[in-house]
Protein backbone atom coordinates (compact mmCIF):
# COMPACT_ATOMS: atom_id res chain seq x y z
CA UNK A 1 0.00 0.00 0.00
CA UNK A 2 1.23 3.59 -0.85
CA UNK A 3 2.08 5.65 1.66
CA UNK A 4 0.20 8.76 2.01
CA UNK A 5 2.68 11.62 0.97
CA UNK A 6 1.94 15.51 2.18
CA UNK A 7 2.41 17.10 -1.24
CA UNK A 8 -0.01 20.21 -0.07
CA UNK A 9 3.52 21.35 2.09
CA UNK A 10 6.34 20.31 -0.53
CA UNK A 11 6.84 23.07 -2.24
CA UNK A 12 7.16 24.65 1.45
CA UNK A 13 8.90 22.24 3.01
CA UNK A 14 11.30 21.38 0.14
CA UNK A 15 11.31 23.99 -2.60
CA UNK A 16 13.83 25.99 -1.31
CA UNK A 17 16.48 22.53 -1.07
CA UNK A 18 15.63 21.14 -4.00
CA UNK A 19 16.18 24.66 -5.99
CA UNK A 20 19.44 25.08 -4.48
CA UNK A 21 20.43 21.96 -4.74
CA UNK A 22 19.74 21.89 -8.86
CA UNK A 23 21.05 25.72 -8.42
CA UNK A 24 24.71 24.37 -7.49
CA UNK A 25 24.28 22.12 -10.62
CA UNK A 26 22.97 23.78 -13.44
CA UNK A 27 24.06 27.28 -12.78
CA UNK A 28 21.06 28.86 -14.24
CA UNK A 29 18.31 30.21 -12.07
CA UNK A 30 15.79 29.65 -14.54
CA UNK A 31 16.47 26.32 -15.47
CA UNK A 32 16.88 25.10 -12.03
CA UNK A 33 13.08 26.31 -11.14
CA UNK A 34 12.18 24.40 -14.16
CA UNK A 35 13.63 20.94 -12.99
CA UNK A 36 11.95 21.81 -9.58
CA UNK A 37 8.91 22.06 -10.65
CA UNK A 38 9.25 18.87 -13.33
CA UNK A 39 10.91 16.74 -9.62
CA UNK A 40 7.28 18.05 -8.56
CA UNK A 41 5.35 16.72 -11.40
CA UNK A 42 6.93 13.85 -11.36
CA UNK A 43 7.20 12.84 -8.00
CA UNK A 44 3.00 13.44 -7.79
CA UNK A 45 2.64 11.21 -10.77
CA UNK A 46 4.59 8.42 -9.18
CA UNK A 47 3.37 8.89 -5.03
CA UNK A 48 1.82 5.49 -5.49
CA UNK A 49 5.40 4.04 -5.77
CA UNK A 50 6.56 5.79 -2.61
CA UNK A 51 7.30 3.19 0.15
CA UNK A 52 8.43 5.20 2.66
CA UNK A 53 11.18 3.45 2.67
CA UNK A 54 13.44 6.89 2.64
CA UNK A 55 12.33 10.39 3.94
CA UNK A 56 9.90 12.44 1.40
CA UNK A 57 12.67 14.80 1.00
CA UNK A 58 15.74 12.19 0.29
CA UNK A 59 12.66 10.26 -2.33
CA UNK A 60 12.45 13.80 -3.70
CA UNK A 61 15.67 14.84 -4.02
CA UNK A 62 16.69 11.56 -6.37
CA UNK A 63 13.85 12.35 -8.55
CA UNK A 64 15.61 15.65 -8.72
CA UNK A 65 19.27 13.99 -9.20
CA UNK A 66 17.95 11.79 -12.21
CA UNK A 67 16.71 15.09 -14.18
CA UNK A 68 20.00 16.27 -13.52
CA UNK A 69 21.76 13.31 -14.99
CA UNK A 70 19.69 13.35 -18.00
CA UNK A 71 20.28 16.82 -18.42
CA UNK A 72 24.01 16.31 -17.83
CA UNK A 73 24.04 13.64 -20.07
CA UNK A 74 22.23 15.16 -23.17
CA UNK A 75 25.02 18.41 -22.87
CA UNK A 76 26.84 18.13 -26.05
CA UNK A 77 30.30 17.07 -25.07
CA UNK A 78 32.82 17.79 -27.51
CA UNK A 79 35.80 18.36 -25.25
CA UNK A 80 38.23 16.24 -26.66
CA UNK A 81 41.19 14.12 -24.65
CA UNK A 82 43.66 16.85 -25.20
CA UNK A 83 40.59 19.39 -23.97
CA UNK A 84 40.00 17.53 -20.74
CA UNK A 85 43.81 17.71 -19.80
CA UNK A 86 44.45 21.47 -20.45
CA UNK A 87 41.35 22.12 -18.54
CA UNK A 88 43.54 23.45 -15.32
CA UNK A 89 46.84 24.93 -16.51
CA UNK A 90 49.21 22.85 -14.32
CA UNK A 91 52.34 25.28 -15.20
CA UNK A 92 50.75 28.10 -13.67
CA UNK A 93 51.40 25.90 -10.30
CA UNK A 94 54.52 23.98 -10.65
CA UNK A 95 57.89 25.35 -11.89
CA UNK A 96 59.93 23.36 -14.77
CA UNK A 97 61.09 20.89 -12.28
CA UNK A 98 58.05 19.87 -10.78
CA UNK A 99 58.04 21.80 -7.89
CA UNK A 100 55.42 24.50 -6.29
CA UNK A 101 55.66 27.75 -7.75
CA UNK A 102 53.68 29.18 -4.70
CA UNK A 103 54.66 28.35 -1.09
CA UNK A 104 51.67 25.97 0.16
CA UNK A 105 50.97 26.82 3.82
CA UNK A 106 49.27 24.84 6.34
CA UNK A 107 45.63 26.22 6.89
CA UNK A 108 44.93 27.70 10.58
CA UNK A 109 42.05 25.35 12.33
CA UNK A 110 39.71 25.02 9.03
CA UNK A 111 37.08 23.29 10.38
CA UNK A 112 36.42 27.16 12.11
CA UNK A 113 35.42 27.92 8.51
CA UNK A 114 32.82 25.13 8.60
CA UNK A 115 30.51 26.90 10.94
CA UNK A 116 30.78 30.39 8.92
CA UNK A 117 28.27 31.03 6.56
CA UNK A 118 30.98 33.31 4.76
CA UNK A 119 32.84 30.28 4.42
CA UNK A 120 30.20 28.55 2.63
CA UNK A 121 29.14 31.32 0.35
CA UNK A 122 32.58 31.16 -1.22
CA UNK A 123 33.03 27.14 -1.21
CA UNK A 124 30.07 27.95 -3.57
CA UNK A 125 31.88 30.69 -5.59
CA UNK A 126 34.71 28.38 -6.14
CA UNK A 127 33.09 25.46 -7.16
CA UNK A 128 31.54 27.56 -9.51
CA UNK A 129 34.00 28.90 -10.95
CA UNK A 130 35.64 25.29 -12.14
CA UNK A 131 35.12 24.84 -15.65
CA UNK A 132 31.70 23.29 -16.43
CA UNK A 133 33.06 19.71 -17.34
CA UNK A 134 35.52 19.56 -13.57
CA UNK A 135 32.54 21.43 -11.68
CA UNK A 136 30.16 18.68 -13.43
CA UNK A 137 32.69 15.62 -12.64
CA UNK A 138 33.84 16.81 -9.09
CA UNK A 139 29.97 16.98 -7.41
CA UNK A 140 28.94 13.89 -9.21
CA UNK A 141 31.55 11.60 -7.64
CA UNK A 142 32.54 13.89 -4.47
CA UNK A 143 29.09 15.06 -3.35
CA UNK A 144 26.71 12.38 -5.26
CA UNK A 145 29.09 9.87 -4.45
CA UNK A 146 28.72 8.09 -7.71
CA UNK A 147 31.07 5.09 -8.99
CA UNK A 148 33.78 5.87 -11.25
CA UNK A 149 32.19 4.28 -13.96
CA UNK A 150 28.39 5.81 -14.19
CA UNK A 151 30.16 9.41 -13.75
CA UNK A 152 32.23 8.64 -16.84
CA UNK A 153 29.85 7.34 -19.07
CA UNK A 154 27.34 10.50 -18.20
CA UNK A 155 29.88 12.96 -19.10
CA UNK A 156 31.71 11.12 -21.43
CA UNK A 157 34.85 11.00 -20.29
CA UNK A 158 37.24 8.67 -22.15
CA UNK A 159 38.81 6.34 -19.38
CA UNK A 160 38.95 6.20 -15.46
CA UNK A 161 42.51 7.42 -15.51
CA UNK A 162 41.31 10.46 -17.47
CA UNK A 163 38.82 11.07 -14.20
CA UNK A 164 41.62 10.59 -11.80
CA UNK A 165 43.29 13.44 -14.00
CA UNK A 166 40.49 15.53 -13.91
CA UNK A 167 40.05 15.14 -10.52
CA UNK A 168 43.47 16.20 -9.76
CA UNK A 169 43.37 19.07 -11.35
CA UNK A 170 40.20 20.17 -10.08
CA UNK A 171 41.41 19.88 -6.64
CA UNK A 172 44.39 21.94 -7.28
CA UNK A 173 42.16 24.63 -8.74
CA UNK A 174 39.59 24.38 -5.61
CA UNK A 175 42.56 24.70 -2.61
CA UNK A 176 43.87 27.05 -4.73
CA UNK A 177 40.67 29.14 -5.05
CA UNK A 178 40.28 28.72 -0.59
CA UNK A 179 43.49 29.68 -0.45
CA UNK A 180 43.03 33.08 -2.06
CA UNK A 181 39.79 33.55 -0.82
CA UNK A 182 39.65 32.16 2.76
CA UNK A 183 42.95 31.04 4.02
CA UNK A 184 45.05 33.18 2.94
CA UNK A 185 43.30 36.24 4.62
CA UNK A 186 42.62 34.31 7.40
CA UNK A 187 45.89 33.97 8.05
CA UNK A 188 47.12 37.68 7.71
CA UNK A 189 44.50 38.59 10.82
CA UNK B 1 63.31 7.69 -7.53
CA UNK B 2 61.75 10.63 -5.60
CA UNK B 3 59.09 11.89 -6.82
CA UNK B 4 58.52 15.56 -7.93
CA UNK B 5 55.21 17.67 -6.22
CA UNK B 6 53.81 17.79 -9.31
CA UNK B 7 53.84 13.70 -9.24
CA UNK B 8 52.41 13.87 -5.60
CA UNK B 9 49.55 16.20 -6.30
CA UNK B 10 47.90 13.93 -8.24
CA UNK B 11 49.19 10.57 -6.35
CA UNK B 12 47.61 12.25 -3.06
CA UNK B 13 44.37 12.41 -4.85
CA UNK B 14 44.20 9.08 -6.63
CA UNK B 15 44.76 8.43 -2.74
CA UNK B 16 41.22 9.65 -1.95
CA UNK B 17 39.58 6.92 -3.68
CA UNK B 18 41.95 4.29 -4.40
CA UNK B 19 44.62 2.17 -2.72
CA UNK B 20 47.90 3.10 -4.11
CA UNK B 21 50.42 0.29 -4.87
CA UNK B 22 53.05 -0.68 -2.64
CA UNK B 23 56.11 1.11 -3.55
CA UNK B 24 54.00 3.58 -4.62
CA UNK B 25 53.52 4.10 -0.96
CA UNK B 26 56.39 4.06 -0.23
CA UNK B 27 58.11 6.84 -2.25
CA UNK B 28 55.20 9.15 -1.40
CA UNK B 29 55.98 8.44 2.20
CA UNK B 30 59.53 9.51 1.70
CA UNK B 31 58.35 12.67 -0.43
CA UNK B 32 55.99 13.84 2.29
CA UNK B 33 58.59 13.13 5.10
CA UNK B 34 60.94 15.80 3.65
CA UNK B 35 58.28 17.99 1.88
CA UNK B 36 56.19 20.39 4.30
CA UNK B 37 54.84 22.07 1.21
CA UNK B 38 53.22 18.54 -0.13
CA UNK B 39 52.14 17.65 3.04
CA UNK B 40 50.30 20.69 3.59
CA UNK B 41 48.95 20.14 0.46
CA UNK B 42 48.02 16.67 0.94
CA UNK B 43 45.84 17.79 4.68
CA UNK B 44 43.90 20.61 2.81
CA UNK B 45 42.94 18.39 -0.34
CA UNK B 46 41.54 15.46 2.62
CA UNK B 47 39.82 18.41 4.45
CA UNK B 48 37.89 19.51 1.22
CA UNK B 49 37.30 16.01 0.58
CA UNK B 50 35.63 15.33 3.96
CA UNK B 51 34.10 18.81 4.40
CA UNK B 52 32.38 18.82 0.99
CA UNK B 53 30.05 16.65 2.03
CA UNK B 54 28.17 18.68 4.51
CA UNK B 55 27.22 21.35 1.20
CA UNK B 56 23.68 19.39 0.95
CA UNK B 57 23.24 19.96 4.71
CA UNK B 58 24.13 23.65 4.56
CA UNK B 59 22.05 23.96 1.42
CA UNK B 60 18.94 23.38 3.94
CA UNK B 61 19.83 26.01 6.02
CA UNK B 62 17.75 29.13 6.01
CA UNK B 63 20.91 31.23 5.62
CA UNK B 64 22.16 29.26 3.03
CA UNK B 65 24.51 30.94 0.69
CA UNK B 66 22.56 30.08 -2.24
CA UNK B 67 19.27 32.00 -2.99
CA UNK B 68 15.79 30.70 -1.90
CA UNK B 69 13.39 30.10 -4.72
CA UNK B 70 11.48 33.57 -5.22
CA UNK B 71 7.87 34.38 -4.92
CA UNK B 72 6.70 34.25 -8.29
CA UNK B 73 8.87 31.06 -9.07
CA UNK B 74 6.72 29.74 -6.32
CA UNK B 75 3.79 31.05 -7.55
CA UNK B 76 4.69 29.13 -11.08
CA UNK B 77 5.59 25.92 -9.56
CA UNK B 78 2.60 25.71 -7.45
CA UNK B 79 0.34 26.53 -10.77
CA UNK B 80 1.77 23.20 -12.28
CA UNK B 81 1.18 21.34 -8.54
CA UNK B 82 -2.00 22.26 -9.04
CA UNK B 83 -2.64 21.76 -12.60
CA UNK B 84 -1.31 17.50 -11.86
CA UNK B 85 -3.31 16.99 -8.69
CA UNK B 86 -6.37 18.55 -10.80
CA UNK B 87 -5.52 16.06 -13.51
CA UNK B 88 -5.15 13.41 -11.42
CA UNK B 89 -8.79 14.03 -9.40
CA UNK B 90 -10.54 14.16 -12.74
CA UNK B 91 -9.04 10.66 -13.74
CA UNK B 92 -10.62 9.25 -10.40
Amino acid sequence: MAIKLNTEKWLEDYGDFLYRYALVRVRDNAHAEDLVQETFVAALKAKENYQGKSTERTWLVGILKHKIIDHLRKQKRTTALEDEQQLVDEDALFNENGGWKATISPWNSPDAALEQEAFWKILQQCIQALPERLRDLYLLREIDELDSDTVCNILAISSTNNMWVMLSRTRLKLRGCLENHWFQGDRSE
Amino acid sequence: MIFKCKEVSKLVSDGLHTKLPLMTRLRLYLHLRMCNMCSAYKQQIEWIHHSIKQLNDNLTQHSSSLPPLDSEAKVRIKKAIDREVEKQNTKH
